[in-house]
């Protein structure tokens, strides 16, 4: 994947796994909680403890699309005001190794 | 009166589908017709509109609810509400999701109209899940107001209301069928389709919805004449851009 300019492979793959896993979480989360109590409200809700695997793997899914976007924005930031991109310098590489093959001495 | 009950232990089961169900059409149509970016970029869209839409879904849920959030602030338990399940709205998800691919599309320079690959999916998708939204019945916020007609259904309550899901996918059936007609139009344009057309839907069927209204309407139809505006500017952005590239 490009981002600004650069390839990014796995993030968004990353990013829509850990994104599903949420939804489905948060659903089946629901389940649990209205199986306990046929209550619609979130007000009641709240009173109510979720389901434990269901919480986990929510709050662990949630906390990990939050990393992979920060990740992803830093690294691409890095990439793009840290240092000169890998193209540019493979370019600047070639440009020398040109340079010394023409050098007729 | 067509007796139905309320059974809201489905409703996460038929949702889960639903999202099955709108992937599987995703990849089916998208072996069988090929995409207009590569496998990476098309990765890269999809990661925009997933976070968007589930912080589209939540945000415009929590916002219809906003009582209770308030209520929760007060009582200190705003962490514990934004971790509760339900809460999430189909058109957040829609605009969130939206607008998620179209900055994602900006920062890695994605210049193609991708959304036409969901437009039968989406359709599917939330097809699927309205059969959910109705069978949980009164457990689940989208039920309609009462009516005396015949095909009115009994949610477990005795009153006969109008199956505002049941209206939903026979319209979604008829979404479907135009996005997925041979017609030539140009890219996008089967994505605007079911987009537009699907807000205009919320905007006139949550009437028969008995929410709490702010100024004439409930949140989520303002939401969706948000994004009705939002699509008329991004055609007419789009047509400036057409023309000035023909001049060009």
């Amino acid at each position: 994947m490009r981002l600004f300019g650069h390839e990014f492979g796995r993030r968004a793959k990353t990013l829509v796994i850990l994104a599903a896993v949420l939804l489905v979480s948060a659903g089946l989360c629901g389940l649990q909680l209205r199986d306990a109590n046929s209550t619609h409200l979130i007000a009641d809700a709240i009173e109510i403890p979720l389901g434990v695997v269901e919480l986990v793997v929510m709050f662990a899914s949630s906390v990990g699309i939050v990393v992979v976007s920060i990740a992803w924005g830093a690294e691409a930031l890095y990439q793009r005001y840290g240092k000169a991109p890998k193209d540019e310098v493979q370019k600047l590489v070639e440009g020398k190794d040109d340079g010394e093959r023409k050098d007729p001495r | 009166m067509i007796r139905i009950g309320s059974h809201p232990v489905w409703h996460p089961v038929l949702e889960t589908l639903a999202y099955a169900a709108g992937y599987a059409v995703f990849k089916f149509q998208r072996a069988r017709q090929g995409d207009v970016v590569d496998e990476p970029q098309r990765w890269t869209v999809l990661a925009g509109a997933a976070v968007g839409a589930l912080l589209g879904s939540r945000l415009l849920g929590i916002a219809e609810q906003w009582p209770t959030v308030e209520a929760a602030w007060h009582a200190g338990r705003l962490m514990a509400l934004l971790f509760s399940p339900g809460g999430k709205t189909i058109v957040g998800g829609l605009l969130g999701g939206w607008l998620g691919v179209e900055l994602v599309k900006r920062l890695s320079g994605i210049r193609r109209r991708t959304g036409d690959l969901f437009a039968l999916p989406l359709c599917v998708g939330i097809a699927v899940g309205r059969v959910g939204c109705l069978i949980a019945g009164l457990a689940d916020d989208t039920y309609g107001k009462p009516t005396s007609l015949p095909w009115a259904v009994d949610l477990g309550d005795g009153i006969g209301r109008h199956p505002v899901q049941v209206y939903e996918i026979f319209f979604l059936a008829l979404v479907g069928i135009v996005v997925s007609l041979k017609w030539r139009l140009p890219e996008g344009a089967r994505f605007r389709i079911f987009l537009g057309s699907y807000l205009a839907w919320r905007v006139a069927i949550d009437f028969l919805k008995p929410q709490p209204l702010v100024a004439g309407m409930n949140v989520i139809q303002w939401a969706a004449l948000g994004g009705i505006f939002l699509l008329v500017l991004d055609w007419m952005v789009g047509r400036r851009e057409q023309h000035e590239a023909v001049r060009a």
